[in-house]
């Protein structure tokens, strides 16, 4: 009976969180493209999501970049294949690593900034105080952020698109002894606009889901600094998890048709 | 003096969060110009009472008024018309961190396209009105005091020359001193503004000074209500026990049960 109960009590419970996540979005796009705009905000929010972000996923991105080059090589030299490893560099750090490693680190930085900090403003009552002052808190608080992440996280993956490649191409010819121009020529040829345009779909998903998620949870924070402290977490968490899942579904809806 | 004319109504108010019932047939009525002082103690529906008026809580039934106007599950633009009328003292003040004390001020008047220049005049205005100098206009709230915090978070409640303030704990967390400078620039803002006000708290000193009316809470519903003057001489046990402080009476036998 208790069994059954649990069952019961999960199952209500993720309903009603699945509910209340899908009116809070649809309320916040709502809210992101009717008038008034806060252009300053948005204009803080892209610096905060694009600039500040850009150390921390350059060096992800660099580091991945080199480690794929000598792991590729190490395995496909098991095959002769060693030719291969610019053209495998390009594609996974386009298609795959760079949007999902700038998501994940972006989540870590500015999906827990954006719960800690719309939470804190909960538990303080600054968000019933935006409410009395004729302000919309999703109008003020939460569309800046989603328009920020939606825009900011593809330019944050183009160039950390072209950080990762330059990783690779640094081991290839430098550890490796490649060509430098057979090198960027094998890259060059092998890479497809198709390759970097889904990645960078696939990034503007990726900053919606962090700032859905921090913005979520800070909103509906409470009890003080254990509380925001929770929201957090749960940020973070929830948005690392979303990432890894709609990758997936993203790469099977553009790559599935070749097999 | 208070008039007749009712300019806040809460008829029958009922406001539950699941099995737990905060406001049970709440009834409040403030005439227009008139300060009311609602006290009671922690957990007995005050800070819910207030949050309904402001909408950010929604009733499950019953009526709110504001001017004759039902503010209840009315819609955004709507709302914004009738918080225009309103200023709100928060019990921590509620100052937006990220902005300077005087932005904080002007917070109000810039949203209802106030043009800058002018906010910050207005706001500069209202920072001298509730004594802090000028020089403070351009720190940021974490560089302020709790008293200094009040302040502020005073000056933006007038800053848009509201018809209604409400006043959330005004002195808590203040020592007494500040308490009683806090109160009398409450008086004072007031009598120089015209406002109708509405403040919660339990602290009597407060309460006395601040009040034309006092009203008094208890298990979500108003237990006795009358002039400042008259609560000393009440017969109500509960009000009698509250203002006097006392650990044995009817409100500690309920807290046990």
């Amino acid at each position: 009976m208790k069994f059954l109960q649990s069952i019961g009590r999960f199952t209500f419970g993720f309903l009603a969180t699945a509910g209340r996540i899908t009116v809070f979005t649809g309320t916040a796009l709502m809210h992101a493209v009717r008038p008034p705009f806060y252009p300053r905000i948005i204009l803080k929010q892209m610096i905060e999501i694009g600039y500040f972000s850009l150390p921390v996923v350059g060096l992800t991105a660099v580091f991945a970049g080199m480690v794929l080059a000598l792991q590729s090589f190490t395995g496909f030299a098991r095959f002769s294949a060693e030719g291969a490893v610019a053209n495998v560099v390009v594609l996974s750090i386009t298609r795959e690593l760079g949007p999902v490693l700038a998501g994940l680190m972006v989540s870590g930085r500015i999906g827990a900034s954006m719960a800690a900090e719309i939470g804190t403003m909960r538990v303080t009552e600054q968000v019933d105080a935006l409410t009395t002052l004729s302000t919309n808190p999703f109008k003020y608080l939460v569309a800046p952020r989603f328009i920020a992440g939606i825009t900011m996280l593809p330019i944050l993956v183009f160039i950390a698109d072209i950080i990762g490649i330059l990783g690779g191409y640094l081991v290839g010819v430098f550890a490796l002894g490649f060509n430098p121009s057979n090198y960027l020529q094998n890259t060059y040829e092998f890479m497809e606009v198709f390759d970097v345009v889904s990645g960078l779909i696939k990034a503007s998903v990726f900053g919606f889901i962090i700032t859905l998620m921090g913005c979520y949870h800070g909103y509906y924070s409470k009890g003080g600094a254990q509380g925001v402290g929770q929201a957090t977490t749960n940020a973070v968490v929830s948005a690392s998890i979303l990432i890894l899942c709609f990758d997936y579904i993203l790469t099977q809806l553009f790559f599935a048709a070749d097999g | 003096m208070a008039e007749t004319e009712t300019k806040i109504l809460m008829k029958d108010v009922r406001k539950a969060f699941g099995p737990k019932v905060i406001l049970d047939d709440f009834n409040l009525d403030i005439k227009t110009g008139e300060s009311m002082v609602v006290i009671g103690g922690s957990g007995v529906g005050k800070s819910v009472m207030l949050k309904c008026l402001l909408g950010v809580l929604t009733p499950e039934s019953g009526a709110i008024t504001i001017d004759g106007d039902n503010v209840v599950g009315i819609g955004s633009a709507e709302r914004d018309r009738v918080n225009a009328k309103l200023g709100m003292l928060f019990q921590g003040a509620a100052l937006f961190d990220s902005q300077t004390v005087w932005e904080n001020v002007a917070f109000g008047l810039t949203a209802r396209n106030v043009a800058r220049d002018e906010a910050r005049e207005i706001a500069m205005q209202k920072i001298a009105m509730v004594g802090l100098k000028p020089e403070i206009a351009e720190t940021f709230p974490s560089e302020l005091s709790g008293g200094m915090k009040k302040r502020v978070g005073l000056a933006r409640a007038i800053a848009a020359d509201p018809e209604i303030i409400f006043f959330d704990e005004p002195t808590t967390g203040l020592d007494p001193l500040m308490g009683d400078i806090i109160n009398d620039l409450i008086v004072h803002c007031v009598e120089a503004t015209g406002a109708t006000t509405l403040t919660i708290t339990h602290d009597m000193l407060s309460a006395r000074k601040i009040g034309d009316r006092i009203a008094m809470i208890y298990k979500g519903k108003i237990i006795w209500a009358g002039p400042t003057g008259d609560i000393d001489d009440c017969d109500n046990e509960h009000v009698q026990q509250f203002i006097n402080g006392r650990t044995d009476g009817p409100i500690q036998t309920a807290v046990r049960d």
